[in-house]
């Protein structure tokens, strides 16, 4: 009897450790894809529309107070923070902004996405950060990008130091779209291949090892490890524990 | 029955004026866009689900999904199995594209403003606030998804694109090829 009440007792506290958990973790795990225009970190919250990026105090999360706005670039798409910076995503820029103390960003550097000899290049280009290193498709589409270079590439960018972006990396692609990376892999959203994963035992060096198509690939988000899909018109999620053999797990699609 | 010459010339004259006037008024079949006020926030609810139909930018907060159909609303997906995902709501904000969500907040577009709205009831949403202007209007060019030929162009000044409906159109402008 003694012994039936210890392991009740017992498993009571291994059941309430793993609620208070499971309450914690959804606290915290707001998670974007990497086309995101709005983030919250901490108490602020950051937007980009075209051309600017607005700083709001969110204390009072249903009351936020703007504190500053400022002028970025032109055509910007993409919004995403790592440990301190945004990285702003736009049609020929990569802008990189420091978060200051009081919560307002401030420009560390743009680089420019253009070809030799100054060839404008018109794009749409999300961006993902692991370490020091920065992961940015660009995608032209022929309705919108007449008149300019277009491409379609994967491009791996040094960020150590943010004030100077190195281009390590440029890799082709077909129509590339939003991106998210895993434990071993970076996984890329195409509009015409679908999902294409990259190998990243060399982080500088992706190297392409699968393509799961049939869907007209958007944005993805890297949750753990489930790996969630959009396509235009239906929602696909991976368990992706082991990266290697990647497995579908179920399909929205109305 | 005699047909005089007079009578052939008020026919072609008469034709001939006919179809001036049809140059000064095409009017050919297409669409015309739906417009909705911009400070008419009474369809700013939570509802049953939708079909995926064109689908945007993405969250996961929690066991929860929240996928944007573009320039509608924000579909709502309870995924605490992923093997199993349920659609749940449909959140419909008119114009809607941006979105991101924080504790029991929803921020979200709607083309022009950003729209503070409470989420602690998932079933029965509210707007709390409206930061107006944070987004550029004149750089919308939009069309109707799907469809080859004549449309009204749209145009922001009259309010957010609900939608788009068949209609008589009086010397259309634009079209999509």
């Amino acid at each position: 009897m003694r012994s039936t009440i210890y392991f009740l007792f017992i498993s009571l506290l291994f059941l309430s450790a793993c609620i208070s958990e499971d309450i914690n973790s959804s606290a915290e795990s707001t998670k974007s894809g990497s086309y995101a225009t709005m983030l919250t970190i901490s108490n602020y919250l950051y937007v980009v529309n075209k051309t600017q990026i607005t700083t709001f105090d969110i204390s009072i999360p249903n009351s936020p107070v703007e504190l500053n706005k400022q002028e970025v670039g032109f055509d910007i798409e993409s919004l995403y923070h790592h440990a301190g910076l945004l990285l702003i995503g736009s049609a020929n820029n990569m802008y990189i902004y420091k978060i200051g103390t009081n919560g307002i960003p401030a420009r560390e550097s743009a680089t420019e996405y253009n070809q030799a000899f100054g060839t404008e290049v018109c794009t749409s280009d999300p961006i993902v950060v692991k370490e020091n290193l920065a992961y940015v498709t660009l995608s032209s589409f022929t309705e919108v990008c007449r008149g300019f270079a277009r491409i379609n590439q994967l491009r791996v960018f040094d960020i150590q130091d943010f004030k100077a972006p190195k281009l390590l990396t440029t890799i082709d692609m077909t129509s590339p779209k939003g991106l998210g990376i895993g434990k071993t892999h970076l996984f890329v959203c195409d509009k015409v291949d679908g999902l294409v994963m990259f190998n990243l035992d060399n982080p500088s060096k992706p190297i392409k090892v699968k393509t799961i198509s049939g869907f007209e690939g958007f944005d993805l988000i890297v949750n753990g490890n489930l790996l969630v899909v959009v396509a235009k018109d239906k929602l696909l999620q991976y368990d992706i524990s082991d990266e290697i053999n990647i497995k579908y797990l179920s399909k929205i699609d109305l | 029955m005699q047909v005089s010459y007079t009578h052939v010339l008020i026919i072609i004259i008469g034709s001939l004026l006919f179809e001036s006037c049809e140059k000064d008024h095409i009017v050919k079949d297409g669409m015309k866009p739906i417009y909705i006020r911009y400070d008419d926030f009474s369809g700013l609810k939570s509802g049953p689900p939708l079909p995926y139909q064109n689908l945007g930018k993405i969250v996961s907060a929690g066991q929860f999904i929240f996928i944007n159909e573009i320039g509608k609303g924000i579909h709502v997906i309870n995924n605490s199995n992923p093997n199993e995902p349920n659609q749940i709501y449909f959140w419909s904000i008119v114009g809607n594209t941006e979105f991101t969500i924080f504790q029991n907040v929803l921020y979200a577009n709607n083309g022009k403003d950003l729209l503070i709205i409470d989420i602690t009831d998932f079933d029965n949403i509210s707007l709390s606030k409206i930061i107006k202007d944070q987004y550029p209007l004149d750089i919308l060019e939009l069309h109707p998804e799907n469809y080859t030929g004549y449309f009204e162009c749209y145009n922001y000044k009259l309010g957010i694109l609900k939608g788009w409906e068949k209609g008589e159109l009086i010397n259309p402008y634009c079209k999509t090829n």
